[in-house]
C-alpha cells in the first residue's frame, strides 16, 4: 500500500492528506448538488427552463388520444415544456400502480380511479398533492357541478381531477339482430321487470343470437349490473347508507343482508340461470363480448358510453359492424321500477408527491380541465363527454350520435351513483364481484354473498380500508 | 467400511480406520489456509456474502417481518402479530386456493414429466422423424406465456374459438364453455401449462437417455431384453435422477404459475382458477394488504423449500443406487 501511495506521490504528486481533501471535497460537492436538485424541484414555480412532464393514461381508452392533443396545445403555449407519457394497462391502473405512483420513479400526472385502492391508500398517506389551487381559482367545482362535492376528502382537500363522464350499464342493442329475432325493445327503452329481459333475450336466442354479452370474467361487469339494479330494490335513504356505511363515523342503517340487496343479487343470478347472457360468459372479458355484439352475433352488449366513439368506430371502419346500435337500460328488481344508467367520473388524474415538476404538473392538469383543454382533448380528441359543464352546447355536436342520444336520455330520465364506482373498491366492488361470479355458476347463493358483504362492512369499519 | 484390506478382524479394522482418520487430518492441516490465506479468502468472498444478502436475506427478512405486520402498501408498517396468520386460517379462501394450487402444480408437473418421458423414449429409439418432433415440442416452451395464454383463451371460447369449430367438425359439439365453468376451468390451463413446457423438460430428458452407454444396452438385448424392457429396466432406473430433478423444478415452477392462470382466467369464474401467487397478488394490489400477502408468500414459500428438499433428497438417492 505504502508503495502504491509513494508510486502515486511520485508520478501525480498525490499525497494522502490530498486524496482525504479531495474525496470531502466531492462529497460536499455531491450534497450540494442533491440538495439543489431537491429545492429546485420542490420550488419548481413555472421555471423557464426546459421541463418534461409525464403523464400516465389508460392503454385500452381513449387516453393517448386525449392527452397528446392537450399536450400539443399546451407545448405551444409553453416551448419550454415537453409531455412525456407512460401508459398503464386497465388491471394496473387500480392495483400495482401505488407502487409506481409512490416511488421516485412516479409521473407527474397519475391516473388513480377514485373507486381504486390507489386512491383511498395514496390519500390516506397523504401522497397525492391537493389541488386546491385548481378547484377554487377556475371555479371548476361549479364547473363540474354535484358530482364534485364527492371530490372533496374528508381532510377538506381536492385530491384529484376527473376529465370525463361517462354512462355505464348502458343496454347497446343490435336492431338487424332484433328485428330478425321478432323480439321488441320496449318503447320506453328501459326493460320492466327481469322476467321481460329474460322473455326477450329468449327470443334471440331462438333465431340464433346470444341475449346479452357481457364481459363475465373482468373484475367489474359483474358487479356494475348491481349499481343500475340496487337503487330499484331500496329506498333512497337506504341508498345513500349504502354508499357511505363502510366509514366508522356513519350509522348503519341498511344492512346488506336486508331484502332489497339480496333480491338484487337474486335477480343477477336469475339473468343467469335463465341463460340471458351468451354461453361462456364467465370466460370472455369485454372485448370478446364487444367483439360478439359488433359482429352482429348478440342482440344486446353490455357497456357504456365511451363504446360509440371507440370500439362501434373502429368496427365500423374495419367494416365488422354493420348496424346503429340503440339502446335500453337494464330492469329493474322491482317490476315497474325501472332501472337507469350510472354516471362514472372516476378515472381521474392527480399529482403524486413524488412528482418532480409539481409546479409544472399542476398547471397543465389545471389546463387539462380548463374549458380550453376539455373541449381539446376530451370532447374532440377522444370523442367523451367532458366532465365539466361548462363548454358550450353547440361544441357538443361533434360527439358520436350515440352518445348524444344517451345524454338525451339521461337528461329526461336522470342517471343513478353507482354503488361500486361510489365507494372504494376494495370494500365494494373487487369484493363482490367474485362472489357475484359465484353466484352467477350457481356456487353460492344471494343470500351468501349478501352475507359475506354485511361482514365486510363491520370489517372495515372496525379495521379500516 | 473397510479402508484396507480385507480382515474378519474387528480390532483390526478399527485401527485402520483410525491410522486412515489421522493421516486426513495431517494432510488436511498441510492444505488448511494460514491466517493471512484464510483472511484474503474472506475478503475475496465479502461481495459473494454481501449479494446474498441484499438480494436473499433482506428480501426474505423483509416477507417475514410483512407477514406479521399491517401494511396497505405506503406509508407505514404496523406490527400486529399473528393476526394476519389468525385472518388467513379465518378465510376459508387460503385452504381452497392451496388445493388448487397444489393439484394444479402437480398435475402439470406429473402431465409434463409423462410425456416428456415418452416422447425422449420415441426420439431416442429412433423414431422416424425425431429431429423434426424435438423442434416442434421446444417451440411453444419459445413462445411468450402471456400470448400463448391468450391465443389459448380466444382458442376456447365457444363457437368462434378453433378448438370448438375443431370439435364440431368432428361431432363433438362446438359450444363448449370450458373456461367459463367453475367445475372446468381449471383443466384447459393444465392444458396449456403442459403443453407450453413440455419440450424444455423432453429435450433434457431425451439428453439424459441418450447419454446411457450403449454397452448397457447391448448387455440387456443380449440378455433377451425387448425394447419396453430396455426402457424400464435399464433407461428409466438411469435417468431416474434427471427425472425427479425436472419433476421437483416442474412443481415449483407451476407452484408459482402466475402469469398464465391470470391471462387466461383472472383467477375466476369466481375463485375457481384463484392459485396462492394470485391470491396474494389480489390481496396485496386489489385490497392493499401487503401483510396477509407476505404471509401467503412465506407459507408458499416453506412448502416450496420442503419440497425442493424431498426432491432434492430423492434425486441423490436415485443417484446413489
Amino acid at each position: 500500500m505504502k508503495e502504491m501511495e509513494s508510486n502515486m506521490q511520485k508520478i501525480f504528486g498525490i499525497t494522502r492528506k490530498r486524496i482525504a481533501g479531495i474525496s470531502a471535497l466531492s462529497l460536499i460537492g455531491g450534497m450540494l448538488v442533491v440538495a439543489g436538485y431537491q429545492t429546485s424541484a420542490k420550488a419548481d414555480a413555472l421555471s423557464t427552463g426546459p421541463v418534461t412532464i409525464t403523464v400516465q393514461y389508460e392503454t385500452s381508452a381513449t387516453g393517448d388520444k386525449e392527452w397528446h392533443a392537450v399536450a400539443a396545445a399546451f407545448e405551444k403555449l409553453h416551448p419550454n415544456v415537453t409531455i412525456a407519457y407512460s401508459p398503464i394497462t386497465n388491471d394496473a391502473k387500480g392495483g400495482s400502480n401505488l407502487q409506481v405512483l409512490t416511488s421516485d420513479g412516479s409521473p407527474d400526472i397519475g391516473l388513480i380511479p377514485l373507486n381504486s385502492n390507489v386512491y383511498t391508500q395514496m390519500v390516506a398517506a397523504k401522497q397525492l398533492v391537493p389541488l386546491d389551487g385548481i378547484f377554487a381559482a377556475d371555479k371548476t367545482v361549479k364547473r363540474i357541478g354535484p358530482p364534485a362535492a364527492a371530490l372533496k376528502t374528508d381532510d377538506g382537500h381536492y385530491y384529484a381531477t376527473p376529465h370525463t363522464v361517462v354512462w355505464y350499464n348502458i343496454l347497446w342493442a343490435n336492431p338487424v339482430a332484433i328485428k330478425a329475432s321478432g323480439v321488441q325493445l320496449p318503447a320506453s327503452q328501459r326493460f320492466n321487470s327481469v322476467a321481460d329481459l329474460i322473455a326477450f333475450a329468449k327470443g334471440c336466442q331462438k333465431h340464433g343470437y346470444a341475449g346479452l354479452a357481457i364481459g363475465g370474467n373482468t373484475n367489474y361487469q359483474a358487479s356494475w349490473m348491481l349499481d343500475s339494479m340496487l337503487p330499484t330494490a331500496v329506498s333512497a335513504d337506504a341508498f345513500h347508507n349504502y354508499l357511505n356505511n363502510y366509514k366508522p363515523s356513519v350509522p348503519v342503517t341498511a344492512h346488506y343482508t336486508d331484502a332489497g340487496f339480496v333480491n338484487t343479487l337474486a335477480a343477477l343470478g336469475q339473468l343467469a340461470k335463465a341463460g340471458v347472457y351468451q354461453k361462456g360468459y364467465l370466460g370472455m372479458n369485454v372485448d370478446q363480448s364487444t367483439a360478439l355484439f359488433t359482429s352482429g352475433k348478440s342482440c344486446l352488449l353490455l357497456g357504456g358510453s365511451w363504446m360509440p366513439g371507440g370500439a362501434f368506430a373502429d368496427a365500423t371502419k374495419a367494416g365488422t359492424m354493420k348496424f346503429k346500435p340503440t339502446f335500453a337500460t337494464l330492469p329493474g328488481v322491482t317490476a315497474g321500477k325501472p332501472a337507469s344508467f350510472n354516471p362514472y367520473y372516476g378515472d381521474a388524474f392527480g399529482i403524486p408527491t413524488q412528482s418532480k415538476n409539481q409546479a409544472w404538473a399542476l398547471e397543465f392538469l389545471r389546463y387539462f380541465i380548463s374549458d380550453e383543454g376539455q373541449t381539446i382533448g376530451a370532447l374532440n380528441a377522444a370523442g367523451n363527454v367532458p366532465a365539466v359543464t361548462t363548454i358550450p352546447k353547440s361544441a357538443l355536436g361533434v360527439l358520436p350520435d350515440a352518445v348524444k342520444e344517451v345524454m338525451a336520455f339521461v337528461n329526461k330520465v336522470g342517471a343513478q351513483s353507482g354503488w361500486t364506482s361510489e365507494t372504494p373498491g376494495a370494500f365494494s366492488q373487487t369484493f363482490i364481484n367474485p362472489l357475484i361470479q359465484q353466484i352467477q355458476s350457481g356456487s353460492l347463493t344471494p343470500a351468501q354473498v349478501a352475507k359475506k358483504q354485511e361482514d365486510k362492512m363491520n370489517d372495515v369499519r372496525k379495521n379500516g380500508l | 467400511m473397510r479402508v484396507v484390506g480385507k480382515t474378519d478382524d474387528p480390532s483390526i479394522d478399527s485401527l485402520s480406520i483410525s491410522l486412515a482418520s489421522k493421516k486426513r487430518k495431517k494432510a488436511n492441516k498441510n492444505v488448511g489456509l494460514n491466517r493471512t490465506n484464510a483472511r484474503t479468502a474472506w475478503v475475496f468472498l465479502l461481495p459473494l456474502f454481501v449479494v446474498l444478502f441484499v438480494f436473499l436475506a433482506l428480501p426474505i427478512f423483509n416477507s417475514l417481518r410483512l407477514s406479521v405486520s399491517k401494511w396497505p402498501g405506503v406509508g407505514p408498517v404496523k406490527y400486529v402479530g399473528a393476526a394476519n396468520y389468525h385472518r388467513l386460517v379465518e378465510q376459508g379462501n387460503f385452504f381452497y386456493s392451496a388445493r388448487i394450487t397444489v393439484i394444479f402444480a402437480f398435475s402439470v408437473a406429473f402431465l409434463i414429466i409423462a410425456l416428456a418421458v415418452i416422447l425422449a423414449a420415441a426420439v431416442s429409439s429412433g423414431i422416424r422423424g425425431g429431429k423434426f418432433m424435438k423442434v416442434v415440442w421446444f417451440f411453444p416452451g419459445i413462445a411468450p406465456p402471456t400470448a400463448v395464454a391468450i391465443f389459448w383463451s380466444s382458442s376456447l371460447q365457444p363457437d368462434s374459438g378453433i378448438v370448438n369449430i375443431f370439435l364440431r367438425n368432428i361431432g363433438l359439439g362446438g359450444n363448449h364453455a370450458l373456461l367459463g365453468s367453475e367445475r372446468t376451468a381449471l383443466y384447459p390451463i393444465i392444458f396449456v401449462a403442459v403443453w407450453a413446457s413440455v419440450g424444455f423438460a423432453f429435450l433434457v430428458i431425451l439428453g439424459a437417455t441418450e447419454s446411457v452407454p450403449v454397452s448397457i444396452r447391448e448387455a440387456a438385448i443380449i440378455d433377451g431384453a425387448n425394447v419396453r424392457q430396455q426402457f424400464t429396466k435399464i433407461t428409466l432406473p438411469l435417468i431416474r435422477p434427471v427425472v425427479l430433478t425436472i419433476f421437483t423444478l416442474e412443481i415449483i415452477w407451476n407452484f408459482n404459475g402466475f402469469t398464465m392462470v391470470w391471462a387466461m382466467t383472472r383467477g375466476g369464474p369466481g375463485v375457481s382458477t384463484e392459485i396462492l401467487p394470485i391470491y396474494a397478488y389480489k390481496e396485496a394490489f386489489f385490497f392493499g394488504r401487503f401483510g396477509t400477502a407476505a404471509l401467503i408468500a412465506v407459507v408458499a414459500g416453506a412448502f416450496l423449500i420442503l419440497i425442493g428438499a424431498i426432491g432434492t433428497r430423492l434425486s441423490r438417492s436415485a443417484q446413489v443406487e
